[in-house]
């Protein structure tokens, strides 16, 4: 039996499965295929070492909603030890100062990664290895009482978090039967979520794959109220701090050509502690989008010599160390980028078929938007315009 | 101002298309037989996915063709088993969302396809059961990432990993989002004033072969 909710949302579907499995499309599939196997595959030159990786977070070919959206599909390591005598940036003291400060003080629990961090959102995970524990701050302004009854818990109670009144909820997972390849031991074991306020913020602490609620709360009762540098101190080590963002941004570009004009100061996050990919695909990002902007302007105008720069720049990205690393750990923003540098130096189109140059008219619709000038696709597709958008703010 | 601009040898390193002449016979076989068997093995569930989004039923050729044809071309990429359907799911998405703003492509590979839909899929009774227009509505009321959490969730039946794995974002925040998109779906339905007394239907037409199925949605 599904969730209630996705059973009404299943009657939304114009077709099922078996709707679309009933079509009578073999021949024309087949064609379909066939003519498919007619074009030509994209494959790399011998010398090229491809980077390889485990597929850990699907292929992000959509429009990125920014360059922050590259970042949340990394998982992160575990600062050891701790910075002594760190001078913090105003900007991370602001939110330390403003947050719950809390950090789990258990053997087995430790820091995994910081998805959000800023004065109004917050999203920590920490780990045991098997089970995660995960830690939300938003304003509190914007929530229901925590008192209010969820019709989909099947446990509730009140309990006492940090010296709080809290409310300690259990789900349990959505019966039916799973084929085996899909039993996901997070998603099928109870989740628990303990929701509590704190300084003007609501605090949710979910947990998942629990062998219990006394398990969950063990570890819940772990949870510790940490002074400033404690706090940013348990961030974790590939977590850039804003006082050493310069350094970072320099070395990321180190092997990275940037055309005339190009506003490095502008790609410098102001504020909140940014991941080394989010920073590093913000950065190349800005430099890609700059240079296929160079090439279409110069091809536009004739400008040979400039086509050419642009080119050669694109094509050297998959020698890129930002890039290389990030696609070795998963990323999915450097496929993106090769697809264009491979189009723009092949003179083809992308691998869905559309050009290097190809524009969203205006009068089109975004989201709730209607453009009111053009916008090139690939604008959107590398998240040009957030970056810019980014650094503005 | 060019810092570092390194002397780059044109093309050393950048790919290359082979079979420029659209020759098959250049490919090796094991690439088609991986292609063929991901075809025959993920096209309808890709279909279904398209289907299921666009407006006009023939479309979802173009989503289809488009879909595997970067899987025929980026076929050394696509991860195997489960991920590799994970794969192609997240290439639909992002070409079905072209589609839906616009960037719409007419593949001349698909016009066969695009034919046999029109004709299996023709435009028909618009009727369906006043429950499902009020849910349909509450899900429209939703925002977009709510809403296809939701349908990637019911429609696909994705786990909160695989639609994290669809989406690019934390399986950790698909739990929380998907909890709250689902409330927030209650609360919209209760405001339309559900539950109403009408039962509820199947907001689909069986597989007969022949489907009046496009009820034309509000976008």
């Amino acid at each position: 039996m599904k969730h209630e909710m996705d059973a009404l949302v299943a009657t939304t579907a114009r077709l099922t499965d078996a709707d679309v499995e009933a079509l009578a499309l073999q021949s024309a599939e087949a064609d379909l295929m066939e003519e498919i196997m007619s074009a030509p595959v994209l494959e790399s030159v011998p010398d090229v070492e491809q980077p390889r990786r485990q597929w850990s977070g699907g292929r992000r070919l959509t429009a990125l909603a920014g360059a922050a959206a590259v970042a949340a599909s990394v998982l992160f390591t575990v600062q050891a030890g701790r910075d002594t005598g760190t001078v913090w940036a105003a900007e991370v003291l602001e939110v330390a100062e403003a947050a719950p400060r809390l950090l789990l003080d258990h053997p087995d629990w430790r820091m995994w990664h910081v998805d959000e961090f800023s004065v109004d959102y917050g999203v920590m995970v920490f780990t045991d290895g098997a089970g995660q524990f995960q830690l939300e701050w938003m304003p509190l302004a914007e929530q229901p009482p925590i008192t209010d009854s969820d019709p989909y818990a099947a446990v509730e109670e009140s309990i006492t978090v940090v010296g709080r009144e809290a409310v300690v909820r259990r789900f349990d997972p959505t019966p039916g039967p799973r084929a085996e390849a899909d039993l996901d031991p997070l998603y099928d074991a109870p989740a628990f979520v303990t929701e509590w306020d704190q300084g003007g913020y609501r605090v949710s602490a979910w947990g998942w794959a629990f062998a219990d609620q006394d398990d969950y709360e063990e570890v819940l009762g772990a949870l510790r109220e940490v002074d400033v540098d404690d706090w940013l101190s348990a961030m974790p080590a590939n977590v850039v701090r804003p006082d050493d963002t310069e350094s970072v941004v320099r070395e990321i570009l180190a092997d990275i050509p940037i055309p005339a004009g190009f506003d490095r100061a502008g790609i410098v996050p102001e504020a909140g502690v940014t991941a080394h990919s989010e920073l590093g695909a913000r950065v190349a990002g800005a430099v890609v989008c700059a240079w296929i902007d160079q090439w279409i302007t110069a091809t536009e105008t004739g400008d040979v010599n400039a086509v050419e720069e642009a080119a050669t720049a694109l094509a050297g990205s998959h020698d890129w160390d930002v890039l290389r690393k990030m696609a070795a750990g998963g990323g999915d923003f450097p496929a993106v980028i090769w697809a264009y540098a491979d189009a723009v130096n092949n003179g083809t189109t992308l691998p869905d078929g559309s050009a290097v140059d190809e524009v969203i008219p205006a009068g089109s619709v975004e989201g709730d938007t209607v453009l009111t000038e053009r916008v090139y696709v690939y604008e959107t597709a590398l998240g040009c315009d957030s970056i810019a958008e980014m650094a503005r703010s | 101002m060019h810092d570092d601009v390194r002397g780059n040898e044109r093309g050393r390193r950048v790919s290359i298309l082979t079979g420029a002449a659209a020759d098959s016979t250049n490919q090796p076989a094991a690439r088609r037989d991986r292609f063929e068997a991901l075809f025959v093995a993920e096209s309808r569930a890709i279909l279904g996915y398209a289907l299921r989004r666009v407006d006009q039923a023939e479309d979802a050729a173009d989503v289809v063709a488009e879909t595997f044809l970067v899987a025929w071309r980026r076929i050394d990429d696509v991860p195997p088993g489960r991920e590799g359907t994970l794969w192609l799911y997240g290439v639909a998405r992002r070409v079905s969302a072209n589609h839906l703003r616009g960037v719409r492509r007419r593949h001349r590979l698909a016009e066969r396809l695009r034919e046999e839909l029109m004709t299996q899929l023709q435009p028909g009774d618009n009727a369906e059961a006043d429950a499902v227009q009020l849910v349909r509505e509450a899900m429209h009321n939703l925002a977009e990432p709510d809403r296809e959490l939701l349908q990637l969730t019911s429609w696909e039946g994705l786990s909160a990993t695989e639609v994290a794995s669809v989406m690019s974002i934390p399986a950790a925040t698909v739990r929380t989002r998907l909890y709250r998109a689902r409330n927030r779906l209650k609360a919209e339905l209760a405001a339309l004033g559900w539950p109403r007394e009408h039962p509820l239907g199947s907001g689909h037409v069986g597989g007969d072969g022949h489907l009046p199925v496009w009820p034309k949605e509000e976008s």
